[in-house]
């Protein structure tokens, strides 16, 4: 498996040539680094509602690190501060057996600790607790949010597993406030 | 607390500085409110304290990356910082992984909540000796002189408390400021005391068998080892030889009890609460308080001496004088004297305990140790 730390100091992981995707959704900690270095107008308090320490993870609380109550805009717009994008419908599905592969986490968080001096010590100690407590990904109960590349501006694609597809339409898209996508972020390297 | 060796000088620095401001609050309340000055003050306050004790100051701002070198910067700074929230990780990222532990000690001056400050809890807690969050909001409704007084009651500018100790058996400190006072607790020889001054420079001797000693440092709860450079015993003392007519009254006195020793000065029989040490009663007319009985003693003894050790070689008895609790008898052994307790220390560091024979009269084989006080 090939590593990466991204802008936000997370990790990501290659799942196909020269294309990387999080290892775990985009967590509150990644958010407020990017808050902190962008200084979105759009910003308000409710973003950091449940947010907790990582050491007051627990398994009945570990979801809320997770940021999912924002809309398709913004998340378009923190992934390009990553230097990314949201992942297309074919490149989730691409990513799938990657993204559940059962040694995925501890061999991400070994890399993540090699490189601690890069990497968010948030990052690092929630990874531990997942390891340690055998949570191999995040957001059971949200989907992910994805978009056709190049992406049809009427469509957005509620994905969740490989399964079941919804679609939400609107035209232009209309900002949801669902708290129940979570999202990845792509980034494609030469 | 800063602990470093050079020479043979330990110097102790108490910790420094690291204000961390609330930006946003600052220029939208402060600045455009009535207490513009206030950010100006503190600065001076806080610049002027840590000049005068010689402890290093640095400043930052919340969500802010880098060290603010003046006050002038704050402003412009914090019109970038609107909607960048309240965070401490930027600066814990890339402004405190600089510092070294325990460095400084952390005041922060915010309003309201900082986000991620619990995330960081513990590291913070062992990167800093201190750490006290003001609430701005509350400072800005005070006159300046009752800030002044909450943040000097809030800061510890004292070194405090600091005990210095080597096993005896690797060596013992001989030479030291008269302000330590010497414990010995075996396996350990200790130096300790406690200070108001917020640096020191602590000139050390240390006499070892091997070519260094590890001197284990603790400051104010700051632990440093240290190794430093081994020496022969020196000093400046010379033995003198004890007056022949003043001879005799030196064997006598070791010869006889308490109760029945007649005086040699007033050829009276009185209690002594110290041997070689005649006090007088009123009726003599003369001094109530201790004096020696040996003039020659008294006369020629150093100046602010508190031990007299005295060494009884047959025919002649030799003395010297000392103001520290530890000296030198020769180059390789010395005695030491606790408050409660002397020792005597040979050349293989071997301790022994001196008996006591008379009140504040210690003896060793053929030395004798009167401690005589102020």
């Amino acid at each position: 498996m090939e590593f990466i730390i991204d802008e936000s100091r997370s990790v990501m992981v290659e799942f196909t040539e020269n294309k990387y995707i999080s290892v775990i959704p985009f967590t509150k900690f990644q958010f407020e680094r990017f808050i902190w270095e962008t200084g979105p107008k759009w910003v308000d308090n409710s973003y950091t509602i449940n947010r907790i320490s990582p050491q007051e993870i627990n398994k009945s609380n570990v979801d809320s690190v997770i940021l999912n109550n924002l809309s398709f805009q913004e998340a378009v717009k923190i992934s390009q501060w990553m230097g990314g994008r949201i992942p297309g419908l074919q490149e989730i599905k691409s990513a799938f057996n990657i993204l559940n592969d059962k040694n995925l986490l501890s061999n991400a968080l070994k890399f993540m600790q090699q490189n601690k001096n890069e990497a968010d010590a948030r990052m690092i100690a929630t990874m531990e607790w997942m390891v340690k407590n055998k949570f191999n990904r995040l957001g059971f109960t949200c989907g992910d949010l994805v978009t056709e590349y190049p992406a049809q501006p009427s469509m957005i694609y509620l994905q969740r597993g490989l399964r079941s597809t919804a679609i939400v339409t609107g035209n232009p898209p209309t900002i949801t406030k669902d708290k129940r996508f979570a999202f990845s972020v792509l980034m494609e390297r030469q | 607390m800063r602990i470093h060796l050079q020479d043979d000088t330990l110097k102790l620095r108490r910790e420094g500085i690291f204000l961390c401001l609330d930006g946003v609050f600052w220029t939208e309340t402060v600045a455009k409110g009535e207490r513009s000055d206030l950010l100006e003050n503190l600065y001076e306050f806080f610049e002027m304290q840590c000049r005068n004790f010689d402890i290093p100051f640095r400043m930052g701002l919340l969500s802010y990356d880098q060290i603010i070198d003046d006050i002038s910067e704050i402003e412009e700074i914090s019109e970038h910082l609107t909607n960048r929230g309240k965070f401490i990780t930027p600066l814990i990222e890339s402004i405190f992984s600089q510092f070294n532990d325990q460095e400084y000690d952390l005041i922060i001056i915010n309003s309201g909540e900082i986000y991620d400050y619990e995330d960081w809890d513990s590291h913070l807690n062992s990167k800093f000796n201190k750490i006290q969050i003001l609430d701005a909001d509350m400072l800005v409704e005070k006159i300046f002189e009752d800030i002044e007084n909450q943040i000097l009651n809030i800061m510890d500018f004292e070194v405090g408390l600091v005990g210095i100790k080597t096993k005896i058996e690797n060596g013992i400190i001989y030479d030291f400021p008269n302000e330590f006072k010497v414990k010995i607790e075996e396996p350990y020889y200790i130096i300790c005391g406690n200070f108001k001054e917020s640096q020191m420079d602590i000139k050390l001797k240390v006499y070892g068998k091997e070519d260094y000693s590890l001197l284990e440092i603790d400051a104010n709860g700051t632990y440093e080892p240290i190794s430093i450079k081994n020496s022969l015993f020196e000093t400046s003392i010379l033995w003198r030889k004890l007056d022949e007519n003043e001879l005799g009254v030196f064997k006598s006195f070791l010869d006889q009890d308490l109760d029945e020793y007649n005086c040699p000065l007033c050829n009276e029989e009185h209690p002594f609460t110290k041997a070689f040490i005649c006090e007088r009663t009123q009726g003599h007319g003369v001094f109530t308080s201790g004096r020696i009985i040996f003039n020659s003693v008294d006369e020629k003894r150093e100046y602010n001496s508190k031990y007299i050790l005295f060494l009884d070689s047959d025919d002649v008895v030799y003395w010297k004088s000392f103001e520290k609790s530890v000296n030198p008898v020769n180059n390789d052994s010395c005695f030491t004297y606790d408050g409660k307790n002397a020792f005597y220390i040979d050349d293989n560091l071997n301790v022994s305990s001196m008996m006591k024979t008379h009140q504040n009269v210690y003896n060793y084989s053929n030395l004798y140790l009167i401690e005589i006080g102020d």
